[in-house]
């Protein structure tokens, strides 16, 4: 289900798929959603208790969002930093994005 | 670790401005114009006091010093990884302990915090660390937006917790829906997420020292919300939604959500975009001609009745029941507690440190 909404720089919508562990990037014209991280697979080093196990990003619950600037100088074609409330790890995921 | 707390504020300098990459990025399809290059974890390293670790934090927002803002939702406080030291600070509330008082910082309480928007004061960049801002919060299980005067911390004016709207007294209906109205009078169930929209009337182009509506997403009413904060006490409005469970578009009045839990503002700055959690879609309203909403993606059969709903539903009240019990939990024995979650192991993710950001936090920064 979709919880945290966030926009980028030019109007792309991020949404943070909660229970599918994602989060996803929406047109805001046409609404096509295509997915940045998860794969739909819950995080599981809370329930495995291992570090560094697991071979693909992967989110918890990921709630809250937001987008800022990077902090880069080249500010126009700079990276945006998507920071995420990520309810079941108990921290706060940090996504770097970059245009392509 | 990425950062610390108190005795390892050493450790995490020693770190700043470098992230691990977690190699590439998931498998899934590019979006076209973004990819991901980076994924770091910023929380507070184990050997920090208990209770700063986050425990199923659901808001996040980041300041104009780059200091990050958390909504620890399951710990009912309000936290911040200062910029650029990467030491974690709780703002305000006790962790562990809900309640709705007012107060400095540790003597406020909340009872499970999550939207969060910051209203930047007019002296921002200053850097005297973030004083002059407002952190505003939903606090849901209290039906209040608070505010947050944020003052600093050591040697700061302290952080100061104010209700906006919303509650009134203990034992009334305060959960219940009141509209047009100010201050305790007015009535919110379970508010989240939340933007600040600048006023068009305003004639600026930014917040600071204009005028601004929040948003709030009014959850449990099936309603989007206005707070007008050109009021004293703040004017509490209905943006959309005519408070039914459904997922009719169409005028404000007569539009329907089901459970519209966050919001962002969208570039042109006159729509803003709803995720419509149990729908399972994005819906959009338009601000300039008096709130049509439209859906943007998804929806169509999951909400509206459908066993996705009553499962939210169902989760929605579990949550309520155990954020009541988990006050004697957590109040009672605190100490028992924190020390559980001290024993959680270490997440899977490299860390990084914070990121020294410098940008103010912009109009329609959401969480």
């Amino acid at each position: 289900m979709p919880f945290g909404v966030a926009v980028l720089p030019g109007g792309d919508i991020l949404v943070t798929d909660n229970d599918n562990h994602a989060l996803r990037c929406v047109s805001p014209i046409d609404g096509t959603t295509l997915t940045l991280v998860g794969d739909g697979v819950q995080e599981q080093g809370k329930e495995e208790g291992k570090e560094g196990g697991e071979a693909v990003p992967r989110l918890n619950f990921p709630a809250g969002v937001a987008v800022v600037s990077s902090s880069a100088p080249s500010a126009e074609s700079g990276d945006v930093d998507v920071y995420i409330a990520d309810e079941g790890s108990d921290s706060i995921r940090v996504v770097t994005l970059r245009r392509t | 670790m990425n950062t610390g707390g108190g005795s390892e504020q050493k450790e995490a300098r020693t770190e700043t401005g470098e992230g691990h990459a977690t190699g590439s990025p998931s498998p899934a399809t590019p979006a076209p114009g973004w990819q991901v290059v980076r994924i770091a974890t910023l929380k507070p390293s184990l050997a920090a006091a208990d209770g700063l670790r986050l425990r199923g934090p659901k808001g996040v927002v980041v300041g104009p010093d780059g200091s990050v803002y958390v909504a620890d939702s399951g710990q009912h406080c309000i936290k911040v990884m200062m910029a650029p030291s990467g030491t974690w600070r709780c703002v305000a509330g006790a962790p562990g302990c809900e309640g709705s008082t007012d107060g400095v910082g540790a003597e406020a309480r909340f009872n499970h915090p999550v939207g969060l928007v910051m209203v930047c004061g007019s002296d921002d960049g200053n850097g005297d660390g973030g004083s002059g801002h407002v952190l505003l919060v939903a606090d849901a299980f209290n039906h209040r937006i608070r505010s947050i005067a944020l003052g600093g911390g050591e040697g700061g004016a302290g952080d100061v917790v104010s209700t906006v709207c919303g509650g009134g007294a203990v034992g009334a209906a305060m959960g219940a829906f009141a509209d047009d109205a100010e201050g305790v009078d007015a009535r919110l169930n379970e508010p989240y997420g939340m933007v600040c929209v600048q006023r068009r009337d305003d004639g600026g182009g930014h917040t600071r020292g204009g005028l601004v509506d929040i948003l709030i997403c009014d959850q449990l009413n099936q309603r989007v919300r206005s707070l007008n904060s050109a009021t004293a006490e703040g004017r509490l409005a209905t943006v959309a939604g005519n408070g039914d469970e459904g997922e009719s578009d169409g005028p404000a009045a007569e539009a329907t959500f089901f459970y519209p839990t966050c919001v962002a503002l969208e570039p042109a700055g006159t729509t803003v975009v709803i995720t419509d959690r149990a729908n399972n879609g994005l819906r959009r309203i338009n601000l300039r001609d008096g709130g049509t909403v439209e859906r943007l993606t998804g929806g169509g059969g999951l909400g509206a009745g459908g066993f996705a709903g009553l499962l939210l539903i169902i989760s929605v009240y579990i949550q309520s029941i155990f954020s009541l019990y988990s006050v004697y939990i957590q109040c009672e024995g605190f100490a028992k507690l924190t020390l559980g979650a001290s024993q959680t192991a270490p997440r899977t993710w490299p860390s990084s440190t914070c990121h020294s950001a410098s940008q103010c936090c912009p109009v329609g920064t959401s969480w």
